[in-house]
């Protein structure tokens, strides 16, 4: 024992460890939490003054779930496990705070899937929103962030179908699905962070919306039910079409047809049915593996943006009539598809230009490929833009034709 | 030379890549790309690979005129006694004011992302203890930790780069040269100052066991740093785009929350807080074994571990005293910290090195 008073200091040490560190400062244990996994964000006017809106989307604790009245399926709770809870105040991070003035339990925020930003919100409220999820510690830049044409607290109530979330069944929705469908451009909060930043780049959300599912809405009908009268608890969630912002203003809306065109020329389309009527009858077509591109072109004193889009597609559903698909008339198949593509296309391009508003970035390309000719619009590219001319250019090819000859 | 240790030139070359590269790979790419938006990468590897290969060739030079003696050692004999001493105290107590630093960033980082309520202190208290006992041990201990901590750290640092490669967007890293060279070479400024911390082998050379192998150690540290922190910087630019990247606290960290893959494999963040936390002790020990041998040469001490404490005591005041708040802390790193580091790594050794060659002082001769 040549060490003998070392060995001593560091037992002693040990000891007094053991006393002060009996735990951490930072400790959040599960019992003292609740998880939100949606967030919606709205702006609401209090004797004059803007009070920040902020609704959770929380899961629900085991004992809520079994005191509350909710129906509990052999040990595993079904519906009614989560639920909305708001809280308010001046600005974002005090409305999170000010969420333990009526909650005994944490609010946790990162496992956040999804965040529902409300209509209310105005440019100078939208950028201390996107300040407050970048700074926060827990929200991550995976998060989903979509737009609301109402107050987002009511969007986050919205009944969940398959999942047991409203916010887990709209990630999904988003992700999984949708480039099944590609009538969804999603984005996440580093993807917004990143339009709203980047120059000649603007914005687009998807759109939440909730709707009274078809289904109950022919039941109810029979009943004479007043369908205006269903809160959001009987609605489902559709994800359809999208939202525009010039800067951090909402300008307008997109439909899904021409939030396909959109995605077509962004170079997000993935897959999803084009239907084309060719022969006096209509046609699915598959399209998958779907590229674009984007090359500005400046001849002579105007600014000429061309679209290639490029596509691969299988003919999947014909009319009662089944037309002998030869060499010959595939041609005409693929020059119909391409209509339709460029179609798409070309009413996305025209809403944005009414709306004024670059959501294909395509002031970002020519500042990327083109930076001399950047540097001379780059100024007034807000308003020379609607007068920017955009020829799309489709060429879509028809691989097979399904399991009928 | 008071640290009877032996290291080989494997070990002193990676002992010096975790001293440059345990802090800069993490906070150096949003700086740079700040600088030097989408041609941050550029000024990465050929401004700050030049730069850091100027400081290993001045201060190597120097080392090598007195091989088996630290830097604090043969100093007062270039410059004379007095002079001398004063000179070898100013750069032990820079030495320390570095490790202050360095001991500030660990614990701002682990303060702001994660323990909002564990006081700063506490964690200086507790990276400082560790490093002090590392460098308590000696330099063999550390050389040994460092070898351990490197295949760590660079495993690590490729999981994430490769994980997140899915999501890089070519486009990202154009216009390349958008408003020419200047920029560029502004970029490196800041990125500079960590690549020329392979002055510390003024500190470091006498250890090695083999000196004919010192210059592969010095030439490779700056090359193995310069690759790191270029592939880091244009992941971050590739995934993020400058605009982004540069608003960014911790961008490398905000990269590795960032990797989803199929929503399957995601939430690795912590692989960056592991290798911060125990990059930053290494680092630390390294700074504190340097400033508590440059204390007890100065000192006249034949022991470097009473100086050892003082330094650890004093650099941990000094991260409170000079670093206190963020604002504090980031304009030093802005504003002061490139000069400051370009005299101490390059100015002040080749400065020694002019006077050394003029009076032709050498220790060849010594045993």
């Amino acid at each position: 024992m040549r060490n003998r008073p070392l060995i001593l200091i560091l037992l002693l040490l040990f000891v007094f460890m053991n006393m002060t560190l009996s735990g951490c400062w930072n400790r959040r244990e599960v019992q003292q939490i609740i998880i939100g996994t949606g967030l919606g964000i709205d702006i609401v006017h209090l004797d004059g003054k803007v009070q920040y809106r902020l609704s959770v989307l929380v899961l629900q604790t085991a004992q809520a779930t079994t005191t509350g009245d909710t129906t509990q399926m052999g040990g595993q709770a079904s519906v009614g496990t989560a639920r909305v809870i708001s809280s308010q105040g001046d600005t974002l991070y005090d409305a999170v705070r000010n969420w333990n003035l009526r909650s005994s339990r944490q609010l946790f925020l990162g496992h956040t899937l999804i965040i529902v930003l409300g209509d209310s919100i105005t440019p100078e409220e939208f950028g201390q929103v996107l300040d407050f999820i970048n700074r926060h510690k827990d929200i991550r830049f995976r998060t989903l962030v979509v737009a609301y044409n109402g107050k987002a607290e009511e969007a986050l109530q919205a009944h969940p179908e398959f999942e047991s979330l409203a916010s887990m069944e709209i990630q999904q929705l988003i992700l999984q699905n949708g480039p099944r469908v590609s009538k969804i451009g999603a984005v996440n909060v580093f993807q917004m962070t990143y339009d709203l930043l980047t120059p000649g780049r603007q914005l687009v959300l998807p759109r939440l919306q909730l709707v009274t599912p078809p289904e109950s809405l022919s039941q109810s009908l029979s009943s004479e039910d007043k369908s205006d009268d269903i809160g959001p608890q009987n609605k489902v969630v559709q994800v359809d079409g999208s939202s525009l912002f010039k800067g951090y203003q909402q300008v307008g809306w997109m439909n899904d047809y021409e939030t396909q065109g959109m995605l077509f020329i962004k170079n997000q389309f993935r897959g999803g049915i084009i239907p084309v009527s060719l022969l006096g009858q209509n046609y699915s077509i598959l399209l998958s593996k779907a590229s674009s591109e984007i090359k500005p072109e400046y001849n002579g004193d105007r600014l000429v943006i061309n679209v290639k889009v490029k596509a691969t597609g299988a003919i999947q559903e014909g009319g009662s009539e089944i037309n002998e698909i030869t060499p010959q008339n595939i041609r005409q198949f693929e020059q119909a598809l391409n209509q339709e593509v460029t179609h798409r296309c070309n009413a996305a391009i025209s809403k944005s230009h009414k709306l004024d508003t670059d959501v294909f970035g395509f002031g970002d390309k020519i500042h990327r490929v083109e930076p001399e000719m950047w540097k001379n619009i780059s100024e007034q590219w807000d308003e020379i833009y609607s007068g920017v001319e955009v020829r799309i250019s489709s060429d879509c090819h028809i691989e097979h034709y399904g399991l009928v000859k | 030379m008071l640290d009877k240790g032996r290291i080989n030139s494997i070990q002193l070359l990676l002992l010096l890549v975790m001293a440059e590269l345990a802090t800069s790979l993490f906070t150096v790419p949003s700086r740079a790309i700040m600088a030097a938006g989408p041609d941050s990468w550029i000024s990465l590897l050929v401004v700050t690979g030049l730069y850091g290969l100027l400081v290993a060739w001045v201060t190597l030079t120097l080392s090598q005129r007195f091989p088996t003696r630290v830097f604090t050692e043969y100093l007062p004999d270039i410059v004379g006694r007095v002079p001398g001493k004063i000179l070898t105290a100013i750069f032990a107590i820079l030495l320390m004011h570095i490790s202050g630093g360095i001991l500030s960033q660990g614990s701002a980082f682990v303060h702001i992302a994660f323990l909002r309520e564990t006081p700063s202190l506490l964690l200086d208290m507790v990276f400082m203890g560790a490093a002090f006992y590392g460098a308590y041990l000696g330099i063999e201990v550390i050389a040994r930790h460092t070898v351990l901590l490197f295949a760590f750290f660079t495993v690590s640092v490729l999981v994430v780069v490769l994980l997140v490669l899915p999501d890089v967007n070519i486009d990202n890293f154009l216009p390349v040269l958008e408003n020419g060279y200047m920029p560029v070479i502004l970029g490196a400024k800041d990125a500079s100052a960590w690549r020329g911390e392979v002055f510390l082998i003024l500190m470091f050379y006498p250890y090695l066991n083999l000196k004919q192998e010192a210059s592969k150690a010095a030439y490779g540290t700056i090359i193995i740093a310069v690759v790191f922190s270029t592939l880091i910087t244009m992941t971050v630019i590739g995934v993020f785009g400058s605009e982004v990247a540069s608003t960014q606290l911790y961008t490398v960290f905000k990269l590795a929350r960032y990797i989803s893959i199929a929503q399957f494999i995601e939430r690795i963040d912590i692989l960056i807080v592991i290798i911060w936390i125990a990059g930053v002790i290494l680092k630390l020990a390294i700074f504190q074994h340097a400033a508590g041998i440059a204390a007890a040469t100065t000192l006249g001490v034949k022991n470097y571990r009473w100086p050892l404490l003082g330094s650890a005591i004093i650099s941990t005041a000094m991260a409170l005293i000079f670093f206190g708040n963020q604002a504090q802390f980031d304009y030093f790193f802005d504003k002061i910290w490139p000069l400051y580091a370009y005299s101490i790594e390059l100015f002040f050794p080749a400065l020694i090195l002019i006077l050394a060659l003029l009076l032709n002082k050498k220790g060849v001769n010594e045993s």
